[in-house]
């Protein structure tokens, strides 16, 4: 209520002193536009009233890279899409690629693809908290943030040897199995996260300055935000069940229980409880896998040279950003004929004109941060 | 319920409570690591730098010259040229541009020959004045390898090449030839 009863105030003012529009330039190196995102305003006052986004400063042509590479050799490329959820990134590729055979993924490689997928939304997730809440203004929770995402990448680390760019899976399963060191580091940062969530809450949930920066801003209806296509936590907290772990499920996802969160209003502050719910679920579904985790093989038998029969196939997961998906057109070679991602990013990104229209121009900068985009996909 | 509220928010009852928690965090001990000084220990599966194998009792070249590696690479950072024919085939030039390579480990898992002739090493400290010193020819490489066989802690592929775990021993080995010394 604060910000529509300040834009009045605004409008009032603009139109006694006779100001005129003012076009400014946000980016690309502005700290608050996470990466290179150039986003130019057209401000009255300190309200928006129209924004355009420039992006494409971290293009690499991906997509074009993958039509020269066979498709092994573009798993360590996927992880340069969402640099902040790697094997996420991994896991979409994969399970498309698999879906063009009848390969039989034994179930325990199945539960660690979940069991990592978890984790590498909780760095997510971590590394969202941590700036955005250092966008408006609270900077002990991006230190905080930081110390657990750094647990998450060690995770990584002990299990498949990288941090950041971590190549988790292969076609078929895994290329090996997970250490038991990783196993046991795993389950005690189960079991300590929660009460670190619950400090980050303590800081944020109820503090004063968040509710005014985060209430009642940048609110999108579920019907608009359907319309626009945005997917993951910013649907969620417009209010709408739309989860692929839950719609179309993969991995090991039909036989974990969790619950899908959604939010009331659709403005800033409910897309940061239905993240912070997320956090709090994902270790709930880390701790199911631990538990139910089975023995046997983690991959099945695949052929030495992977060549995928004629065809097209969509297939998309719930990466931690939204839908990611990839569209694959197979001419029969080793080598696909297009490749075709669907970043989360870039259609979420399509939202922030409608998101920030109406509003105050500090307000650009925490509802960028709230879509939570990550330019290395949307630019790919 | 809202009067209640509005007693908390006079009394500043959120701020108390995250200054509590902020508080609590000042005796605990610092998460950092100063790192010139401080070393961190990379795990056993760790990516480092890639070093090229030699059989550990008669320093003998592992690598067959198949060219898989090279086959393997997304980025093309390996270079090969083979001599030989059959089973005398060997790589007698052998490069890996480290300015390309990012480390994905598809080369070490295409190695054919057991134990692994090209693996991850556990050096991370790789710095260079000149890109040509970034563009490792194969002597630097066998380099590598003899500076990891030095290194004391846990190696996934220690076994293989008759080299112990720090947990089972301590570094030296009865068998370790002298002439494999560190290049340090």
């Amino acid at each position: 209520m604060v910000g529509v009863a300040n834009v009045s105030r605004i409008e009032q003012q603009s139109t006694l002193h006779g100001t005129e529009e003012l076009v400014i330039n946000m980016g690309p190196q502005h700290p608050s536009t996470h990466g290179v995102l150039r986003v130019i305003l057209k401000l009255d006052g300190e309200t928006v009233n129209d924004l355009d986004c420039d992006i494409g400063y971290l293009h690499r042509g991906t997509e074009k890279i993958g039509e020269n590479i066979n498709y092994t050799m573009f798993i360590p490329y996927t992880d340069r899409l969402d640099y902040i959820a790697a094997p996420s990134n991994n896991l979409a590729w994969v399970t498309a690629v698999e879906k063009f055979f009848d390969w039989e993924i034994p179930m325990r490689a199945q539960y660690i693809r979940s069991m990592v997928g978890e984790l590498s939304r909780i760095a997510s997730h971590l590394l969202w908290l941590a700036t955005h809440a250092l966008d408006i203004g609270a900077m002990t929770v991006f230190l905080w943030c930081f110390r657990e995402r750094e647990m998450v990448l060690d995770l990584f680390e002990t299990a498949f040897g990288g941090r950041l760019t971590v190549n988790a899976f292969r076609l078929g399963g895994l290329h090996e199995d997970v250490p038991d060191k990783f196993l046991q580091l795993t389950q005690e940062f189960a079991d300590i996260f929660p009460s670190r969530v619950d400090d980050y809450e303590t800081l944020l949930t109820n503090n004063r300055i968040w509710l005014q920066r985060t209430r009642d801003v940048g609110i999108i209806s579920a019907e608009d935000a359907m319309d626009l296509g945005l997917t993951g936590p910013i649907i969620r907290g417009s209010g709408v069940k739309w989860d692929l772990r839950r719609a179309k499920p993969y991995a090991a996802y039909p036989y974990l229980d969790f619950v899908v969160p959604i939010g009331e209003n659709g403005d800033i502050y409910d897309r940061y409880l239905v993240r912070i719910e997320e956090l709090r679920q994902s270790i709930y579904i880390i701790q199911q896998c631990l538990e139910q985790l089975p023995g046997g093989p983690v991959s099945c038998k695949t052929p030495r040279t992977i060549k995928p029969p004629e065809g097209e196939i969509y297939h998309s997961i719930e990466n931690p950003k939204g839908e990611f998906g990839f569209y694959i057109v197979s001419d029969g070679t080793t080598t696909p004929y297009r490749v075709r991602i669907r970043p989360p990013s870039f259609i979420n990104l399509g939202g922030l004109k409608k998101l920030c229209v109406g509003q105050l121009v500090a307000d650009v900068v925490a509802i960028i941060g709230s879509i939570d985009i990550v330019l290395g996909e949307c630019d790919r | 319920m809202e009067f209640t509220r509005g007693i908390q928010k006079f009394f500043l009852w959120d701020i108390v409570k995250g200054m509590s928690a902020t508080l609590r965090h000042m005796f605990k001990k610092p998460v950092t690591l100063q790192y010139p000084t401080e070393r961190w220990e990379p795990p056993e599966r760790f990516r480092g730098f890639l070093g090229l194998t030699r059989d550990f009792k008669t320093g003998e070249e592992l690598c067959i010259g198949c060219l898989n590696c090279e086959k393997a690479c997304p980025v093309d950072c390996i270079t090969i040229v083979t001599a030989g024919k059959g089973r005398e085939m060997y790589a007698k030039e052998f490069y890996i541009d480290y300015m390309r390579c990012m480390y994905c480990g598809l080369c070490t898992e295409a190695c054919p020959t057991t134990p692994k002739s090209i693996v991850h090493t556990h050096q991370y400290e790789t710095p260079g004045y000149f890109r040509d010193d970034l563009v490792y020819e194969k002597e630097r490489l066998y380099d590598v390898w003899e500076k990891e066989v030095n290194y004391t802690g846990p190696r996934p592929w220690g076994k293989l090449f008759g080299l112990r775990n720090q947990e089972a021993d301590t570094r030296p080995e009865p068998e370790a030839p002298a002439e494999t010394a560190p290049a340090e």
